[in-house]
């Protein structure tokens, strides 16, 4: 009997450092931001819109706003794309101070695992009359 | 093509052998004249025409369901390109749409104090910044659509 309580406690004993091992990952959990630029090229940007996606153990934890007074507010997002690895980001500003040639409009902050990658795709940018411009979007990790 | 012959190929009712004798020898005398034999040709068109005019009436409808078909296909693409579109919903810059320009655009409307009953998108009966949050909620849904939605 004895013999048989030794031999379970040691299984349950395995199962437990198994266990361990499995959650060791944890400690590679680490929080990035990850900068969005918007390039308007001589434009004023008047708006923009765009989606990003991150490949990998990805969550959204945070949105900052950009670099210019116009875009200093955090861009408006979907709350319940925290969480997710996928979040369309837009803004506007119908005022005549916009900046021009590449801005930063948002920062994204990040809760990642491992190694994931990261893509941006400019849905449509305006500019200060709200028509459709021609520009990129581009994304900057600062670890 | 003439009576005469075709009278002598009928057999002379027995009933009336005078009278076939009397319809013989009037047909050796008598030749059916032209105009005659022109007249019943006429006639004998004229009963077949029928069967030609239900070829013709039967192509006609078979055009007329082919232009039908086609009319039917083509019009609602047409009238796509055309300016009548329907405007999708949310798209205030009715450019087949949904994007932060149309945001931009309802937000300058409300900074100008303009009214579009389109924009009511909170139908409060009024265009003012909670329908300007409603459209930007809608925008950035994850899942939501940028050009296709109602």
């Amino acid at each position: 009997m004895t013999r048989i309580i030794a031999l379970g406690v040691a299984c349950l004993l395995t199962i437990g450092m198994m266990a361990m091992d499995d959650d060791l990952p944890a400690s590679d959990v680490r929080f990035v931001p990850v900068d969005i630029y918007v390039d308007s090229h001589e434009a004023p940007l008047g708006a923009w819109q765009i989606e990003f996606l991150g490949h990998g153990d990805v969550e959204l934890v945070g949105v900052e706003g950009g670099e210019h007074a116009a875009y200093q507010q955090p861009p408006h997002y979907d709350a319940a794309a925290l969480m997710q690895d996928r979040v369309i980001l837009a803004a506007l500003n119908t005022t005549d101070d916009l900046p021009t040639g590449k801005t930063r409009v948002a920062r994204l902050h990040l809760r990642v695992t491992g190694e994931p990658t990261f893509e941006t795709m400019l849905i449509v940018a305006g500019d200060a009359g709200g028509q459709r411009i021609e520009a990129t979007a581009t994304i900057g990790v600062s670890e | 093509m003439s009576s005469s012959k075709r009278s002598n190929d009928f057999p002379a009712p027995r009933e009336y052998p005078q009278l076939a004798a009397d319809l013989k020898s009037m047909s050796k005398h008598q030749r059916v004249p032209a105009d005659l034999d022109q007249r019943v040709l006429s006639d004998l068109e004229h009963s077949v025409r029928p069967v030609v005019w239900g070829r013709r009436l039967a192509a006609a409808a078979i055009v007329v369901v082919a232009i039908g078909s086609i009319s039917l296909f083509m019009i609602p693409q047409l009238s796509m390109r055309g300016g009548s579109t329907p405007r999708l919903a949310w798209d205030t810059t009715a450019d087949g749409r949904v994007d932060v320009l149309d945001a931009f655009l309802l937000a300058k409307t409300i900074e100008l104090g303009g009214f579009d009953d389109f924009s009511d998108f909170n139908h409060d009966g009024q265009v003012n910044a909670g329908d300007l949050a409603v459209l930007t909620d809608h925008i950035v849904r994850v899942g939501g659509s940028q050009d296709t939605d109602s």
